[in-house]
């Protein structure tokens, strides 16, 4: 017996027990089970109102999901084993191995920590306020994106 | 979680039968059949729990032999366990099972897949919550191919999501593949 050959009802209720990390990781398997893990799990995952990327050191992501009442429904930390097959992914015109790249370098020279490296700044939409946010302190880099 | 079991033994008067796919009658205890809310409901509406109602054999059409062995197994094992309340699990990625559970489990995946099928149908929610969780548990710190072997999935994507390098379809997970190993026997001959 194949898995997506469950009714969509019975599947319903399988990824009610899943949790949304391991929703993400299923939605990689093939288009179809993308499709109607988007279909059935609609409401949980329009709950997500805010994610955080922290780039917590050189081969770390941190990324955490949290809905309206700040309750999280995504906590993943991935380290990638090979880095070369990562895909770079575009954050304003910068991939994330620039990102990283910038990171490092910058921290190793002591006098950029406190000074050109530390900031907080903020996208907001007009129309639906949402929006991103960059902040960078000595340790981390925090990338946040929320719906409006 | 554990329960002490109390010594009384079932009355012939509290009992039903139920014939599974393939014609084999099984004799259930009305207590164990509280965990299911299929057999529950339609005890109540049939009132088999009285004692002057006569018990005609409940046909389960959809639930083989085996399948209703393996369930005999897991509700006896949970006879006096609290009733089961669904709690907020969508949140959590940690999870612990008692030895026995892990071993009751211990089967293939298209085994697995039956027993999914047949907890449904009979609406056992401590069951069917388990056999995902089990199965959350199979895919988690797993790559999207190796999700694949284990749920049996085909791809229909071209390329791998991280690496962006073409994906090689295996033939062996087309579907005439998978029914060597089944729970259920074949069906009987009409």
């Amino acid at each position: 017996m194949k898995f997506l050959r469950f009714p969509t009802l019975v599947l319903e209720k399988i990824f009610k027990n899943f949790a949304v990390p391991e929703l993400l990781f299923l939605s990689f398997c093939s288009k179809r089970m993308r499709f109607l893990i988007q279909l059935l799990e609609k409401c949980r995952l329009k709950d997500i109102k805010t994610i955080n990327y922290s780039f917590v050191s050189d081969d770390r992501v941190m990324i955490l999901g949290l809905s309206n009442n700040n309750k999280p429904s995504i906590d993943l930390v991935l380290t990638p084993v090979e880095r070369k097959k990562i895909v770079p992914m575009g954050l304003f015109g910068m991939d994330r191995d620039m990102i990283c790249w910038t990171m490092v370098g910058r921290f190793q020279d002591k006098r950029w920590i406190h000074k050109s490296f530390k900031s907080r700044d903020y996208l907001i939409r007009d129309f639906d306020g949402a929006g991103a946010s960059i902040h960078i302190s000595s340790t981390h880099f925090n990338f946040v994106v929320w719906s409006a | 979680m554990s329960c002490e079991e109390p010594t009384t033994s079932p009355t012939p008067e509290n009992n039903i039968t139920v014939v599974s796919s393939d014609g084999k009658e099984f004799l259930l205890d009305l207590k164990l059949t509280e965990q299911s809310e299929t057999l529950a409901r339609l005890i109540s509406n049939f009132e088999y729990d009285r004692t002057d109602v006569k018990k005609d054999p409940v046909p389960l059409g959809n639930i083989t032999s085996a399948q209703m062995q393996k369930i005999i197994e897991w509700l006896q094992h949970h006879r006096y366990y609290p009733k089961w309340e669904q709690n907020d699990i969508h949140y959590s990625t940690s999870f612990t099972f008692e030895t026995w559970v892990e071993e009751y489990l211990n089967i293939p995946n298209n085994e697995m897949f039956e027993l999914l099928n047949a907890a449904n149908y009979l609406n056992i929610p401590r069951l069917f919550s388990t056999i995902c969780r089990i199965m959350a548990s199979r895919i988690t710190g797993k790559s999207a191919e190796q999700i694949r072997t284990v749920l049996n999935i085909k791809t229909d994507v071209k390329n791998d999501v991280y690496t962006g390098i073409p994906i090689q379809e295996d033939s062996s997970s087309s579907e005439d593949g998978m029914s060597e190993i089944s729970l259920s026997p074949s069906p009987p001959p009409i």
